[in-house]
């Protein structure tokens, strides 16, 4: 006699299991894989080809873009460091200012909000914590 | 007759998931097609710069803060922005709530004038000038500090080198400090085979693709069953938003200063210099056991890019009597951000730090 009471088969948990189970067997097998001293022989090997190529096309584009007349890659980035040195010297003086302003003689005008008063304690539950 | 009245029930479950496939698929797109999805939204004002660093004071929202300011330093190895993922999902803006005076040194995308920073121009240059930044700005005469992976490992070398530093307590979240521990990181830049002067002199920068690379092969299958778990999960509007996020910050990677990359495959993952206490930086010792605040570190128990024998080593190495490690379910990720670090890392990072903020 069977009852109301049915069980369904739940796909999705089983489907959750396989799919975990399989993602953690896939992942050991290639670490394994990957964690071999022949892999990171390979790896290295590989990277030295690529870099090998990336040093050969700089210096190939570096002397068309010479002969181009057109700035190289070395001319913007050194255009970019002088753009650094400024960015840093306006730093340094919005710095100046700000500890200027800082130490001038409260403002009745300033925008600036009030700040929160530093008196917060913790709830009474967590002072019992030890603290220093 | 279990076999008849199962079937309408299969194709009942059927029928609700792919209604909410499609309801999902609609609300993803939308997600999936934002060019400039909401993150790092919780207010924030720049109050220093150095280069492409940025000193953040996130503006505070309750009426009263706790005394001793909070700064965070972030990884170099990735944007910020997982910190303070989304409203509703951000640990900063968390913080910010529980009456934190929040600071946040965001190191900005390396430039390729950045190729020759180094280590000491992060940990024994930047960060004590944010630190004395935070102690003017905040009117305080010490802080606490809040290091998140690599960015821990940068407070640790600060610290380790700065006795004196006006720090009263310390939070690691999955901090590296034993780097032979780095399980495949470790194999793959094996002083044989690795040539990381050749990278460096000719690329500058280690470009973000090599990186992102590096990460992708660490999970193999990630692209593969990430989508999956998004599809068990998709009826959960939380968990799909912060997934989306979540991978999309995985993706958003950033370059590597070369110098730095330099020193940290040298001395951290060859030398294993932090661990052995041999790092020297700027011609000064790194020595931890010279760090005696309390200090809290929280790992993660699936942490596939910093395993927990990279992390744990931190407390024992630092000279603190009050210590306390917290292992939480989750990954490197998922530590700090999302439906997991709502329930686990920010309740408990809030109990211990709100004691020690007063």
């Amino acid at each position: 006699m069977t009852t109301n009471e049915t069980t369904t088969p739940d796909f999705s948990e089983a489907w959750r299991d396989w799919a975990t189970q399989s993602e953690r067997q896939w992942n050991e097998f290639f670490n394994q894989m990957m964690g071999t001293e022949e892999f990171s022989q390979g790896l290295g090997r590989n990277l030295d080809v690529f870099l090998h190529f990336q040093k050969t096309m700089n210096e190939a584009m570096g002397s068309v873009f010479t002969a181009m007349n057109v700035p190289t890659r070395t001319d913007v980035l050194a255009l970019g460091d002088r753009m650094l040195a400024i960015e840093n010297r306006l730093a340094a003086m919005e710095a100046q200012l700000t500890m200027a302003l800082a130490a001038a003689p409260a403002n009745a005008n300033s925008a600036a909000p009030a700040r929160p008063k530093r008196t917060k304690r913790p709830p009474a539950s967590k002072e019992g914590g030890s603290a220093n | 007759m279990t076999t008849a009245t199962a079937i309408p029930d299969v194709a009942n479950q059927v029928q609700s998931t792919v209604d909410a496939i499609l309801r999902r698929g609609l609300v993803g797109l939308e997600y999936i097609s934002l060019e400039d999805p909401q993150v790092g939204a919780t207010p924030k004002d720049t109050i220093h710069t150095d280069g492409s660093m940025k000193l953040y004071h996130y503006r505070p929202q309750t009426d009263e803060i706790y005394r001793t300011p909070l700064l965070v330093v972030t990884s170099l190895v990735s944007k910020p922005y997982i910190l303070d993922l989304t409203p509703g999902q951000s640990m900063m803006e968390f913080l910010v709530q529980q009456g934190y005076d929040v600071y946040l040194i965001d190191w900005g995308v390396p430039r390729n004038e950045d190729s020759g920073l180094r280590l000491e121009d992060y940990a024994l240059s930047r960060i004590p000038d944010c630190v004395d930044r935070v102690l003017e700005d905040s009117g305080e005469s010490e802080l606490n500090l809040l290091g998140y992976c690599v960015g821990g490992s940068l407070a640790l070398m600060y610290m380790g080198t700065h006795p004196e530093a006006p720090v009263r307590n310390m939070a690691c979240l999955t901090t590296p400090v034993n780097f032979k521990g780095m399980g495949l990181f470790s194999q793959w830049t094996d002083e044989r085979y690795f040539d990381v002067d050749r990278i460096v002199d000719t690329l500058g920068n280690v470009p973000g693709e090599i990186l992102l690379s590096a990460f992708d092969m660490l999970r193999p299958t990630g692209r593969l069953t990430s989508p999956i778990q998004v599809l068990d999960r998709i009826r959960d509007d939380k968990y799909v938003k912060s997934f989306m996020l979540v991978d999309r910050w995985g993706a958003d990677q950033i370059p590597f200063a070369g110098e730095a990359f330099r020193q940290m495959v040298k001395e951290l993952y060859w030398k294993n210099a932090m661990l052995e206490g041999s790092l020297e930086l700027g011609g000064r010792h790194v020595d931890l056991s010279s760090i005696e605040v309390p200090m809290i570190h929280a790992m993660a128990q699936h942490d596939h890019i910093v395993p927990y024998e990279a992390a744990k080593p931190a407390l024992e190495q630092v000279g603190s009597e009050d210590t306390e490690e917290v292992v939480l379910r989750g990954g490197h990720a998922s530590l700090v951000a999302g439906g997991n670090a709502m329930y686990r890392l920010w309740p408990k990072l809030d109990q211990w730090l709100s004691v020690r903020s007063i």
